[in-house]
């Protein structure tokens, strides 16, 4: 007993005798539980991330994660009866910068149904399917009314969805398990990590808000940094090109070589291609994600990602595109919900989105679009409940 | 850019699995039993990282699983020497490739290791995907574990083992990412039957563990910052060098020694006797204490290895012992003419150190031993950019702290 308070002593200094053991280890309980009971509850429910404002400004509320591997997940507000809210899930071709495809249809509706309109947006840059899976999950834990997905062409249609999971965090593992069809992924996927973070979230509230503690810790301790950096940053990857350290680059220069990635057209083309096993990974999570949606009740409005008419020029770009498009006309028609709707089409196909685009699927202005969406997602609405009209 | 591994991410799954493997190794008593459970533990872990990496190590023991009986059963006879020289080159391959071509290495480690992952199934390859691009993590490491056995078996010190024995103990999984460099001995204990969980292992095992994550998440996050000063350090005036290099030398050892912690700590809840890996380094007074009390298992299995067999018998050697097992030390890190420097600077403090101790008494005076500690911490952090940056790179770094920029 004596040589183990002399170890304690020799390392810590602090715990020369029992009752001094017992009292470090009754502080350090206490001011974890001042710290949980305090501080946790006083940061807000819903993330605040930090995001550019939307320009024109809307009312859209961003809830997604801070991270890919924050704990908590997507955290949107309690659900308020009387707004009619949608849950928008996507990824950069849904908000990049100041332009917001879901602010662009909240400054055109006011209610639906009398109620004013609430959008949550639940953004992830480049979800995969089970971010979506997740995202599904807690907006209909939230009551949403409404659900509008954007169907990413490069993650979440082929073997991508599986490719670089960094994202497999916390919540999405507790995902995995509560689906048969999904528990033997969860169990290859879910590392004990995973668990324990899991069930301490549960226990302790300050874990639960770890990732913006950890964000204010880094604000906090980046004021010990003397070392001054540029203000032009540095290219992303100065890294040697034989070893793109991206798992998607990787990956695609080894199965077709550096000439792939070198023009961006040829490169999202292969992504859109997909190379390696197929897409019955990527089936195997759509079905999981309708069948929630089916049990949902609530109306689901499914887009393909709109491209840009010039990436669609390019008959390469095309035909890819038109893959994308026939995999999730597949989709939809294996969907017999009324209520689920899947528009596999690229909706730019159908209106004047010349010039609107900063690549093939990120947009400089979303409006015009948004006028077509407000157009198709009303409709749908009023068609599921005839008292939802759009004013 | 060889890609960065989080080593948290690996004792983040390691500290729960803990909570499981520490209960099953205290009740199980066939030795055979443990050895699989310690095994399994650590292939599983590594490919919670990626599959492919699980793959490699678990190929890598293996082959060394074959040879330990042929060293073992060689020992003694005339062929024993060119036999565990072979041995050794097999088991030192890798690592030596990887140091002198590291790019090249790791892509093709990656390359090859997948498609062996893959061959059996897609859902194979689709579950090795989702894990990121690597460096083969603790390579290096284990590396110089197998050496260790291979020699020790060669002495005649470890008899023949079975194949699975040889598996656990190079799959051990607090050794796995970031060492220390464990002898056979320290884990042996508990390959073969449970080591009694006292209220003493169990404090020290957890002590430690909480030591490394006070070192990792406190200390060297607070520090963390000072990783910077190697790639900006043309944008920084002299003073903001200095003062960086002082914070990256204290969060290079806290680092390091964090992990080394917790690995140590998670080996002593498991059973092992696993000996630390530092020893108060920057209180140190001479530049051998200093190495003596700095990565310490890396530093034992060098002298045990090389430095003794070169110098036993022969004290005229002792210079050129020190300065070969400096540069081990030095192209352990990753072969460059950085390295190299590193490795002479090291060499020539450390011969220059002993001649001149050997004409002056030591002094006892408390004042003089807090200049030489700083002396020493100085010495070592003044060398840490030649692990950091190219030899080019070093000397424009050092140009710039003298205020000289080009």
């Amino acid at each position: 007993m004596s040589r183990v308070l002399r170890i304690l002593t020799d390392r810590y200094g602090v715990f020369r005798t029992w009752p001094s053991f017992v009292r470090v280890a009754a502080w350090a309980f206490v001011w974890t539980l001042v710290i949980s009971a305090v501080l946790a509850p006083s940061l807000p429910r819903y993330t605040d991330r930090a995001h550019s404002p939307d320009d024109p400004p809307s009312n859209v509320r961003y809830v997604g994660p801070i991270s890919r591997s924050d704990f908590a997940g997507f955290l949107p507000p309690e659900h308020d009866d009387d707004s009619f809210t949608v849950a928008w899930i996507g990824g950069s071709e849904v908000k990049l910068n100041t332009v917001s495809v879901p602010g662009a249809v909240e400054n055109r509706i006011d209610t639906v149904g009398g109620r004013p309109l609430l959008i949550d947006s639940y953004n992830v840059i480049a979800p995969r399917l089970i971010d979506m899976l997740r995202a599904v999950d807690t907006a209909i834990d939230h009551d949403a009314d409404a659900i509008v997905m954007a169907l990413n062409p490069a993650w979440v249609h082929s073997e991508w969805s599986m490719r670089d999971w960094t994202n497999l965090d916390v919540s999405n593992a507790g995902l995995l398990f509560e689906r048969p069809a999904t528990a033997s992924w969860g169990a290859l996927l879910t590392s004990p990590a995973d668990v324990a973070w899991r069930i301490s979230r549960a226990l302790i509230p300050l874990v639960e808000v770890q990732s913006r503690l950890n964000e204010r810790a880094d604000d906090e301790s980046d004021r010990l940094d003397l070392v001054e950096t540029p203000d032009t940053p540095a290219p992303a990857d100065t890294g040697d090109p034989r070893l793109p350290t991206d798992p998607s680059t990787f990956w695609i220069t080894q199965a077709y070589g550096p000439e792939r990635v070198e023009d961006d057209d040829v490169r999202v083309r292969t992504l859109m291609e997909g190379i390696g096993p197929g897409r019955e990974e990527a089936r195997f999570f759509i079905d999981a994600i309708v069948d929630r949606l089916d049990d949902a009740d609530v109306p689901v409005f499914m887009y393909t990602t709109i491209f840009d008419p010039d990436s669609l020029a390019d008959p390469a770009f095309d035909a890819a595109a038109r893959d994308v498009e026939a995999f999730w006309a597949s989709v939809a028609a294996d969907v017999d919900d009324p209520l689920i709707e899947i528009e596999p089409r690229s909706m730019s196909r159908d209106f004047d989105s010349a010039g609107l685009f900063i690549d093939h699927v990120h947009m400089n202005n979303a409006q015009p679009f948004g006028e077509v969406l407000v157009e198709r997602l009303c409709a749908q609405w009023t068609r599921t409940n005839p008292n939802w009209s759009c004013t | 850019m060889i890609p960065v591994f989080d080593s948290f991410d690996y004792f983040a799954s390691l500290f729960p699995l803990l909570l499981v493997l520490v209960p099953l190794l205290l009740v199980v008593r066939s030795g055979g039993v443990r050895v699989a459970l310690i095994t399994f533990a650590g292939v599983y872990l590594l490919a919670l990282i990626a599959p492919r990496l699980a793959l490699f190590h678990l190929v890598f023991w293996l082959v060394v699983a074959a040879l330990q009986p042929i060293v073992a059963a060689t020992g003694e006879r005339r062929s024993g020497l060119p036999v565990l020289a072979a041995a050794l080159g097999v088991t030192l391959l890798p690592v030596v490739l990887w140091k002198v071509w590291p790019i090249e290495f790791v892509v093709e480690f990656n390359v090859v290791t997948h498609d062996l992952v893959a061959w059996p199934s897609t859902w194979l390859e689709a579950l090795d995907y989702t894990a990121p691009i690597l460096a083969p993590i603790g390579l290096s490491f284990g590396a110089f574990r197998a050496a260790d056995v291979l020699v020790r078996s060669h002495l005649g010190l470890i008899d023949r083992l079975r194949p699975g024995r040889v598996l656990a103990t190079g799959l051990f999984p607090p050794l796995l990412v970031v060492g220390p460099i464990a002898s056979y001995d320290e884990t042996e204990k508990t390959l073969s039957a449970p080591v009694p969980l006292e209220r003493e292992r169990l404090l020290s095992g957890t002590s430690q563990i909480l030591n490394g994550l006070f070192k990792v998440f406190v200390i060297a996050y607070l520090l963390d910052w000072s990783v910077e000063i190697f790639a900006f350090y043309a944008d920084n005036a002299p003073w903001r060098l200095w003062v960086g290099l002082i914070a990256f030398t204290w969060f290079f050892y806290v680092n390091f020694a964090g992990y080394s912690d917790m690995a140590i700590g998670a080996g002593t809840l498991l059973g092992a006797d696993l000996r630390p890996n530092f020893d108060r380094p920057y209180q140190q007074t001479t530049p051998a204490a200093f190495w003596n009390s700095w990565h310490i298992s890396l530093t034992r299995f060098l002298r045990i290895n090389v430095y003794t067999p070169l110098v036993a018998g022969h004290p005229e050697r002792q210079y050129a012992g020190t300065t070969i097992t400096m540069l081990l030390i030095a192209l352990w890190h990753g072969v460059s003419w950085a390295t190299l420097v590193f490795g002479l600077y090291h060499a020539a403090f450390l011969v220059g150190h002993r001649v001149v101790s050997q004409r002056r008494p030591p002094s006892t005076s408390p004042m003089l031993r807090v200049a030489k500690a700083a002396g020493i911490f100085a010495w070592f952090g003044a060398s840490l950019p030649l692990l950091h940056l190219p030899l080019d790179g070093a000397v424009e770094f050092y140009r710039a702290m003298l205020g000289v920029a080009a």
